[in-house]
């Protein structure tokens, strides 16, 4: 009950704060609306909004998941190759120091103004954290249990698919907590570089023309969508439940 | 066991084949450190030998030795008689937090490629011997750590190594569950009798359960007493312990290792 009573009353608190207090600071309606204006105006342009909520998960979402698996995969290729780990993990640290937001322009010329260059941004944003947490899980298995393998005479291959994975689940969940937040910014990034549709264009093209109240609605749908996305990783997440299990 | 025709018949009929063969074994570590000096040992088949010694004496090292996890310096040999039916139980359960009782016990069986059917004949027997039928479907997390000991234990043997080797199985239990973990370990191995090879630090447990007992003095671990216990078998457990022949080995041995 406490779980989600306490936080459902702190939102209440804020939402309540964000109706009443603009206007007790004599705050203009174009600087900062009241909740009722911004619910007001989002409900007058809904269809475009879900249309755009809806573009903007699908670029999401498909930047998200290239990203988990290719990260997982790219993971698992430098820590079973020495070779890899020598050669491509010191060029993916360098690349990670790049300011993505300057390669957007690049993706528009590259990709156009359609779904592939929000979706690169996405997974661009993305994929970093889900290699680094493979990585760190990979590599976190307790010796004991590795030589235990050995005495069993596992195979290489029993020892990765039986051991070593299951023990980095868990670290593969977080960089995906990490990562699915980070996705929906890459896609909105994307977005107001070059975009015709999605809640990053319409945060442009409200404020363009100063309805800062549709600026606020596109927010809120942007941090619902972040929300409800990182509450499916979560119960995902639960699956593996062993995290932290002794197994000694 | 039979034996190949074209075997030279010295050994000729057990008990006398020797399981385990250690000559001039000695293991310096990265670094200098000198584990091992010159272990000269053979444990015949069948024979139950505890090795006695205190912490960081290189017994632990001895049996990794033999189990083929880690490399002895060059010179010295090792030979097992069957290396690939050889199991090894830990200090630490090491069973996976994400399988039930039953997944881990048959882990080593699959690993190894134990057909499903004499795996699923077996795991059944198993449990009941283990006391664990009641936790089948438990994971580790759920069990004592006399539970997961005894899971470890049963992982090993489902496996029907002819040679076990024991590294202080029962040494970060509770002296109660230690003991009583002892007298099963004696009744199961009365009934297998295969190779088993104990390593330990606690003078009563190396004499209430071996043939042998092979003191270690430390650093750099070395053989110092061979000393044969003649308590005959099948050994009871309640009684064991009074007997006059238990009280003086175990005397003798703690003289030796200078607690006394």
């Amino acid at each position: 009950m406490r779980r989600i009573a306490e936080p459902a009353l702190l939102a209440a608190v804020l939402l309540a704060l964000w109706e009443w207090l603009p206007g007790l600071l004599g705050l203009k309606s174009y600087l900062l609306p009241r909740l009722s204006e911004v619910a007001a105006a989002g409900w007058e342009s809904r269809e475009t909004m879900l249309e755009y909520l809806w573009i903007t998960t699908g670029e999401v979402l498909i930047g998200f998941l290239t990203a988990a698996v290719g990260g997982v995969a790219l993971a698992v290729l430098i820590y079973g190759s020495p070779a890899l780990r020598r050669t491509l993990y010191p060029l993916l640290v360098g690349l990670q120091g790049l300011p993505k937001v300057a390669l957007a322009p690049l993706f528009v010329v590259w990709f156009g103004y359609g779904l592939g260059s929000k979706a690169l941004m996405a997974f661009l944003f993305a994929f970093f954290p889900v290699a680094i947490a493979t990585l760190g899980g990979l590599a976190g298995t307790p010796l004991h249990l590795e030589e235990h393998f050995r005495a069993l005479r596992a195979s290489r291959w029993a020892t990765f698919t039986q051991l070593r994975v299951p023990y980095a689940l868990p670290a593969v969940v977080d960089g995906c907590k990490v990562a699915m937040p980070l996705a929906v910014i890459g896609a909105i990034v994307g977005e107001f570089v070059g975009a015709e549709k999605g809640l990053g264009s319409q945060i442009q093209f409200a404020a363009s023309s100063n309805r800062t109240d549709l600026v606020f609605a596109a927010l809120v749908l942007i941090s619902a969508l972040s929300f409800v996305l990182y509450g499916v990783i979560e119960l995902l997440g639960r699956l593996v439940w062993w995290r932290g299990r002794s197994t000694t | 066991m039979t034996i190949p025709a074209t075997a030279a018949p010295a050994q000729g009929a057990a008990p006398a084949a020797a399981a385990i063969t250690l000559k001039g074994v000695s293991k310096t570590f990265p670094g200098g450190m000198r584990a091992l000096e010159g272990v000269d040992l053979t444990v015949p088949a069948g024979e139950f030998v505890a090795i006695l010694g205190p912490s960081g004496c290189g017994k632990s090292t001895l049996l990794r030795i033999v189990a083929d996890l880690m490399e002895a310096d060059p010179g010295g040999s090792v030979e097992v008689d069957t290396p690939k039916e050889l199991g090894v139980v830990f200090q630490t359960s090491n069973l996976l937090p994400w399988l039930t009782v039953e997944g881990n016990l048959t882990l080593g069986a699959r690993l190894r490629g134990v057909p499903k059917a004499d795996i699923a004949a077996r795991v059944g027997p198993m449990l009941e011997t283990l006391g664990l039928e009641s936790f089948a479907r438990k994971h580790p997390h759920e069990l004592s750590g006399g539970m997961r000991q005894r899971a470890a234990l049963g992982q090993t043997l489902i496996c029907r190594p002819k040679t076990v080797l024991l590294d202080e199985p029962f040494g970060a239990l509770d002296a109660l569950t230690r003991d009583r973990l002892n007298v099963e370990l004696l009744r199961l191995w009365q009934d297998l009798r295969q190779t088993v090879l104990l390593v330990t630090h606690s003078i009563p447990e190396a004499v209430f359960l071996a043939d042998r007992v092979i003191v270690m003095s430390g650093r750099p671990g070395a053989i110092a007493e061979d000393l044969r216990i003649d308590i005959p078998r099948p050994r009871d457990p309640a009684e064991t312990r009074a007997l006059p022949e238990f009280t003086e080995a175990a005397q003798h041995l703690r003289k030796l290792m200078g607690v006394v």
